[in-house]
């Protein structure tokens, strides 16, 4: 996918929800995205869990879900001008995760309880694989869905910036601007 | 002879900018080649994506990259390639008008000091101390010239190391400033210390056909939507290209200055942005692409009187690198340590800090040693990134921070405090082991070979750079800051680059005379920061620009003479 098709996309996407979500595609989990992205339906299920974990929601305070976090991940395994190797490490990632569930627990990770989800996540952060570093990408890249411009699908309604009081700075990207647009 | 051009510019960053503006203002045709795009005021916002993760501004570190060696503690050499390890992205900016459209604007001249280091202090052993071809005197009109042109705001107060000024004070007013700056000054009237405006390269009024700043507290790493910053392009290109005597080639990659039997050059070999080879004559060639890839392009322009890369027939070429940097430190205001009034004064976005001490320029201090070069210390807010700074957060002392401690953390983090960073300047010392060389494995999308730095560093920086940083924590402590911590640091700071192609006098020990004129090429001339023998003790940007114009009036000169003036 190039830079054209990606606005392509986007912009579609806008259109067909027509309603806060701006310019992700729409990823109403679980969708039959498999092939495109690379990760399964269960996969997909499985990283969400792992950033609601990561990131949940509260009444006072947005979580992952609340800034489209599994979407922006999703736009960065489709992404053409993701690296290669980047998108393997983060699909890797996400197999690791049910492994070590099925490991501790002999349950996917989407099917444990909230303790257990702690247990399988610290148990990946100490262990020797790169799991304390694919966590760390994890966390970065649900900041990026909760403090980007709203322009780039995440942060609906500045919710991140609300919530932290951040006063952005103008102008702001207007949809043609955006940095791959450039 | 007949030429395309009269001049040729590599790079239209500070160093080509004041080339191309007054050699064509002085009737001569230029043309400026940039191998990044021609974004204008038009293209700018504040998108952190943008700028500075994305890195929309910088060439695919896939396709053109850099190596860089830091030593390790048991001793050799770490190699890394940035393709790989993307935070040693040695690219600053590669667009019309380079990284100064991402600087901070924060300006210093250099003081008389630092054009004789060597006679006023001595050797300095493991280190390459010089001093320079030319004086403080021969530099300071065209500081002045910076200021009216490119625009500096400030005020001149009296303290220690005031260099000698031709004008009383600025052009400009100073910048707005932040209710913080009358905290700075207060802990340092308490400290006996002198705090002095800090100079910006951003006007203060309209002015120049140039908007003001319109202070909305993103300033650095950020393409300016106004046009008050002080970039190559918004200051000086515009006004060229507007003159009708300066082309600028946007995604233009030179590879190659392609050299005779005598040694001059003869046309510059480079790929538009259809991959398509071209060439470009000129009777003069000015190279100003930043430290690091101006050394590289020599070293890539290899030719019969110049076997080893243009102009390094000692071998100088790409030697003596430096940077900016040494110590750095912050503090956080804590809202709830202040009233209610003073709170409401620290949360106000959009003004600058702008507080300097030069008090420690030169060291003379029994307990540290004998007196030394010292530097500057800068205050400035911490950057107000979003994502960086929550990124920031997220290490914990067991492990990393997730789940609702992660939450409370970026709540406290964003909503209960203002922050102020201390950056030191020591005199980054010349040495051996910093320096720029082809690699000889990695190649660029075009076959040419990257460079590869070399990034070792002088214990002297460390220490100096510790002395200055914690002279600006005990200021922040006066403030009644919190979490106050300084440090020294020997990795550079990849954004403030400057030597490689040292001046001097004698062709040995150096690659440009006086004149910024390479040694061995009588028709190239480089006026990027690579000329600079030493770091001084402060950024580079002022000092690129003004001896950028310096040596556009020897151009001048050599060319026959303003041919607009009628006199």
């Amino acid at each position: 996918m190039d830079r054209r098709h990606f606005l392509k996309i986007t912009s579609t996407g806008a259109a067909a929800t027509a309603a806060t979500t701006a310019s992700l595609p729409l990823f109403s989990a679980p969708k039959q995205q498999t092939g495109d992205d690379g990760l399964s339906d269960q996969q997909w299920r499985t990283l969400d869990a792992v950033l609601d974990h990561l990131f949940p929601s509260e009444a006072e305070a947005p979580g992952a879900k609340d800034v489209k976090a599994v979407h922006w991940l999703q736009h960065v395994l489709l992404d053409d001008e993701t690296d290669e190797v980047h998108k393997q490490f983060l699909r890797a990632g996400v197999v690791q995760v049910d492994e070590t569930s099925m490991e501790l627990y002999q349950k996917p990770f989407v099917e444990l309880q909230q303790d257990q989800h702690e247990a399988v996540l610290r148990n990946m952060e100490k262990g020797k694989q790169q799991g304390r570093a694919w966590l760390q990408e994890m966390i970065r890249y649900i900041f990026e869905a909760l403090l980007s411009d709203p322009v780039y699908g995440g942060n609906p309604q500045a919710v991140g910036w609300k919530w932290l009081q951040h006063i952005p700075g103008f102008p702001r990207p207007p949809k043609e601007k955006r940095y791959f647009l450039l | 002879m007949s030429h395309d051009f009269d001049v040729c510019v590599i790079g239209s960053g500070a160093g080509g900018g004041p080339v191309a503006y007054a050699l064509a203002e002085a009737g001569y045709s230029v043309v400026v080649l940039e191998k990044g795009p021609w974004f204008t005021e038009e293209d700018y916002y504040k998108d952190e994506l943008a700028c500075c993760i994305r890195n929309a501004y910088t060439p695919d570190l896939k396709e053109q990259s850099h190596v860089v060696e830091t030593e390790l503690d048991e001793g050799g050499w770490r190699r890394r390639e940035t393709a790989q390890e993307s935070s040693w992205n040695l690219w600053n900016g590669n667009v019309v008008g380079g990284s100064s459209n991402f600087m901070s604007g924060f300006f210093h001249r250099l003081k008389p000091v630092d054009f004789k280091q060597l006679s006023t202090f001595g050797p300095i052993e493991g280190a390459n101390v010089t001093d320079w071809p030319i004086s403080y005197a021969d530099l300071e009109p065209y500081y002045t010239k910076v200021e009216h042109v490119v625009g500096v705001s400030g005020r001149v107060v009296d303290h220690l190391h005031q260099e000698p000024r031709s004008t009383p004070d600025f052009p400009y007013p100073p910048t707005a400033e932040h209710p913080i700056s009358g905290l700075i000054d207060q802990a340092c009237d308490k400290l006996g210390i002198h705090s002095v405006p800090m100079p910006r390269a951003i006007l203060s009024k309209p002015d120049l056909g140039r908007k003001s700043c319109s202070y909305n507290g993103y300033c650095g790493s950020y393409g300016c939507a106004t046009g008050a910053k002080g970039s190559s392009r918004a200051a000086l290109l515009n006004h060229a290209v507007a003159g009708g005597r300066c082309k600028i080639l946007p995604d233009s990659q030179v590879t190659r200055l392609q050299s005779d039997s005598s040694g001059r050059i003869t046309a510059v070999e480079y790929r538009d942005r259809n991959d398509d080879i071209k060439h470009v004559d000129a009777a003069i060639y000015v190279v100003a692409c930043q430290a690091v890839e101006t050394s590289r392009l020599l070293l890539n322009s290899t030719g019969e009187k110049h076997p080893h890369g243009l102009a390094n027939n000692s071998g100088q070429v790409g030697k003596n690198l430096l940077f900016a940097g040494g110590g750095a430190g912050s503090g956080r205001l804590r809202y709830a340590e202040f009233s209610t009034e003073e709170a409401q004064a620290m949360r106000q976005i959009g003004p600058f800090i702008n507080r300097s001490i030069y008090d420690y320029y030169v060291i003379d201090d029994a307990d540290f040693g004998e007196k030394q070069k010292g530097g500057t210390i800068d205050f400035v807010h911490l950057h107000p990134n979003p994502i960086s700074r929550a990124t920031r957060q997220m290490r914990g002392s067991d492990g990393l921070l997730w789940g609702k401690p992660l939450k409370r953390r970026l709540e406290q983090h964003f909503r209960e405090s203002s922050y102020i960073k201390v950056e030191a300047f020591c005199d980054w010392l010349p040495v051996d082991d910093c320096f720029v060389s082809l690699d000889s494995k990695v190649r660029d999308k075009w076959n040419m070979p990257v460079a590869k730095a070399r990034l070792g560093f002088h214990v002297r920086n460390l220490q100096v750079g510790w002395y200055l940083a914690s002279k600006g924590a005990e200021v922040l402590k006066a403030m009644g800051a919190e979490n106050v911590v300084s440090f020294a640091s020997g990795s550079p700071p990849l954004n403030l680059m400057a030597g490689g192609c040292r001046f001097g006098d004698d062709p040995q020990s150096s690659v440009l005379n006086a004149d910024c004129r390479a040694h061995d090429v009588d028709n190239l001339y480089i006026t990027d920061g690579s000329f600079m023998p030493s770091a001084g003790s402060a950024p580079f940007t002022w000092t690129i620009y003004a001896n950028a114009f310096r040596v556009a009036d020897k151009l001048i000169e050599r060319l026959g003479g303003n041919k607009l003036q009628h006199s």
